[in-house]
């Protein structure tokens, strides 16, 4: 899932080997969820996906990936192409882990294999159609995780906790005293910082972002989310959190916004409605949750 | 005007975060998957969707051992219904429903006794012909725990006017495993019966009826869900059928019914079990069963639910096979008689796109001997056919 995972469950004492089972049973969920989409792992579901590409054949999907699929495609939909699960081969040229690129002329090339469209859908499961695509769902499956944790700890009766994935948070009901949970967005040039923290009560709050990843060329800084109409890396905002009923929802709106440009990812921000929080390169903070904003000038009585 | 603390926001939660359009696009998506089903705000329907529907309701006439005079073919109606349902915003929707029933056929004016002893039916003579238009609207209010709705239905036919009027409400628990319903209800009905084949004896008169319901339902697994309630409702005014020789009910009736239903998904077979039961009191001395088990079973786009309904009643304190006009109150009909039905039905759906059609095919029988009840049998007891076809088509 790309990071640390943190459950944090209040609960009475008599409850705390149920609470020790529900959080065990959480991470058996995240883990078999990682273990189906994982692109890293050789036996994954997204990895035979990929080993089939161009070759006619289709993968049986369960009801869950197709509904995952079907999120994707609405998502691809409604931000004209910007999001798309099949760019992920465009890190083919553009190594954000060593912070450095490879031969940017093969960028056409990558382009034509990215695309939706090459997506084939039917009642024999999945399949790619050009040889050297590729799947990848890392940009929604740690939010639907987070997500499908929160709903396993209300399942299981635990009506007051916390799911921390990688960043991503989502909180189940509030504390128990009924106060909210007080989570923190961090300070996309100083992780450690918290820049603002926001109360959450039954709700889910997801950050997109450049932080540690990103590529300097002619000491222009590029984050990681690359466009898959021209394949060159975004320069936008340093960081967007999103709060939503979903952190699947927050995660989609937030990554979208990473991958517009200027005025275009604000007008996307404002025509999701949500709570949104923009950090810019150089650390200025836009949206209703920024601290300057004209919204916190409320009256809290 | 207090100032918050500087960087803390404002508690946040599900029920504060508005959905707007594109959300509501995603949220559809969302609600697909597993890990919300049990869990989703409630939200407008995200498209708008115009629809038709006709149905054909067909009784059998009269069996010849039953029937004294008249004419023996009972009712046929032909019902055709229109609706739209659309949203408006990210928090409302509006519906209007139009509905047309065309009646004709004959149906029981009284029993009497046969030549052989044998209580038969005169029925009304020649076929009646009536016609009924009824428009509804409702329009509805969605936040992220519940919804609200108000509907106004108005009714009209030769003899008979209605205008309803409902307000309902369903709220979801904090953990949305949960959702209380309530509903409350009033009419005015106004009848004019008209003189033809059979005489009428009043010009006019009224009706008015509150009903007020509460239910829960409960998910109980990821894939079973149990739900109960329980519903009062009390009418005043001229309740006796104008068209029926011997008929005078008291002017009040109270009714009561509790009901409850079980849902049950299996994800292996792709279907669901649906049980539903309903009992029914009232002050009239009636009081039923009625059980239903469906089974829904989906082949990808298209869907077969057939059903099997069984229901038992008790008669009315004032029935009698022949009414007894000793009594302050009497009645000789049917409805109000002890007797068991069932119903065999099939429903079925074809997605097709942005199209749905369906279809219901479904047989009533009643018969004395079926029912749970004593209680002498009504002749005029019936069985009938409906079928409905539909289509409607949804668009952004």
């Amino acid at each position: 899932m790309g990071g640390p995972a943190r459950f944090v469950i209040e609960h009475l004492s008599d409850q705390t080997s149920g609470a020790r089972a529900a959080c065990q049973r959480a991470e058996t969920l995240l883990q078999a969820l990682e273990a189906r989409f994982s692109r890293y792992r050789s036996d994954s579901l997204i990895s035979q996906i990929n080993r089939l590409a161009g070759t006619g054949e289709w993968t049986c999907i369960d009801e869950e990936t197709r509904a995952l699929l079907q999120f994707c495609e609405r998502l691809w939909e409604q931000s004209q192409g910007l999001f798309d699960p099949t760019a992920g081969i465009l890190r083919q040229v553009w190594d954000f882990s060593q912070g450095r690129h490879g031969d940017i002329t093969k960028l056409p090339n990558l382009c034509a294999k990215v695309g939706w469209s090459k997506v084939l859908q039917s009642d024999q499961g999945i399949a790619l159609s050009h040889a050297g695509m590729e799947l990848d769902l890392g940009g929604v499956v740690k939010e639907y995780g987070a997500d499908k944790a929160a709903q396993s700890f209300r399942e299981a009766g635990f009506n007051h906790a916390l799911i921390e994935l990688a960043g991503d948070i989502v909180a189940v009901g509030s504390k128990t005293s009924g106060a909210p949970w007080l989570v923190g967005i961090s300070n996309p040039s100083a992780p450690s910082e918290t820049l603002v923290s926001l109360e959450l009560n039954n709700s889910a709050v997801a950050t997109s972002g450049d932080y540690q990843r990103y590529i300097e060329i002619d000491g222009q800084r590029y984050s990681h989310f690359l466009n898959p109409h021209t394949g060159w890396p975004v320069n936008e905002a340093a960081s967007v959190s999103i709060i939503s009923d979903s952190c699947l929802t927050a995660g989609a709106v937030a990554t979208v916004a990473c991958l517009h440009s200027g005025e275009d990812a604000t007008t996307w921000l404002n025509d999701a409605g949500l709570p949104w929080l923009s950090i810019g390169q150089t650390g200025e903070c836009t949206g209703p949750l920024a601290p300057a904003h004209p919204a916190n000038d409320i009256d809290r009585n | 005007m207090a100032v918050i603390e500087r960087g803390v926001k404002n508690a946040h939660s599900a029920s504060t975060i508005k959905q707007s359009p594109l959300v509501r696009t995603l949220g559809a998506a969302v609600a697909a998957l597993p890990a919300y089903q049990n869990t989703y705000a409630d939200a407008p329907p995200e498209f708008t969707e115009v629809g038709l529907r006709y149905s054909h309701y067909s009784e059998d006439s009269l069996s010849e051992d039953k029937f004294i005079a008249g004419a023996r073919g009972r009712y046929d109606i032909d019902v055709t219904q229109l609706w739209i349902e659309a949203p408006i915003g990210s928090n409302w929707s509006i519906a209007v429903d139009v509905q047309n029933d065309s009646m004709s056929g004959a149906s029981p004016w009284f029993v009497g006794t046969q030549v052989d002893g044998q209580p038969g039916v005169i029925m009304s003579g020649a076929s009646i012909y009536d016609n009924r238009v009824e428009v509804g609207a409702t329009t509805r209010y969605f936040w992220a725990d519940g919804n609200a709705g108000f509907n106004v239905t108005h009714s009209k036919e030769d003899d008979y006017e209605a205008l309803a009027m409902a307000f309902d409400v369903a709220w979801n628990s904090a953990d949305n495993a949960r959702t209380w319903s309530a509903s409350a209800s009033t009419s005015n009905d106004r009848v004019e019966p008209v003189n033809g084949n059979i005489p009428v004896f009043i010009d006019q008169e009224d009706i008015d009826t509150a009903s007020v319901y509460f239910g829960v339902s409960q998910i109980l697994s990821s894939t079973a869900i149990v739900r109960i309630g329980l519903g009062y409702t009390f009418s005043e005014g001229y309740l006796s059928d104008p068209y029926k020789l011997f008929d005078a009910r008291p002017d009040e009736h109270s009714r009561t019914a509790l009901s409850g239903g079980y849902r049950k998904f299996f994800p292996e077979a792709q279907g669901a079990l649906q049980i539903d039961y309903r009992y029914y009191s009232d002050d009239w001395g009636t009081d039923s069963h009625t059980a239903e088990v469906a089974w829904h079973q989906s082949f990808d786009r298209f869907a077969l639910t057939p059903y099997l309904r069984y229901y038992s009643q008790r008669e009315a304190d004032f029935f009698s096979v022949i009414a007894d006009l000793e009594q302050d109150f009497y009645a000789d009909d049917f409805r109000l008689s002890s007797y068991g039905a069932i119903t065999v039905g099939l429903r079925s759906t074809v997605q097709i796109g942005d199209w749905q059609m369906e279809g219901q095919l479904e047989r009533y029988e009643s018969d004395n001997d079926w029912g749970l009840y004593d209680g002498e049998a009504a002749p005029a007891l019936v069985n009938f056919w409906r079928a409905t076809i539909g289509i409607s088509w949804r668009f952004d």
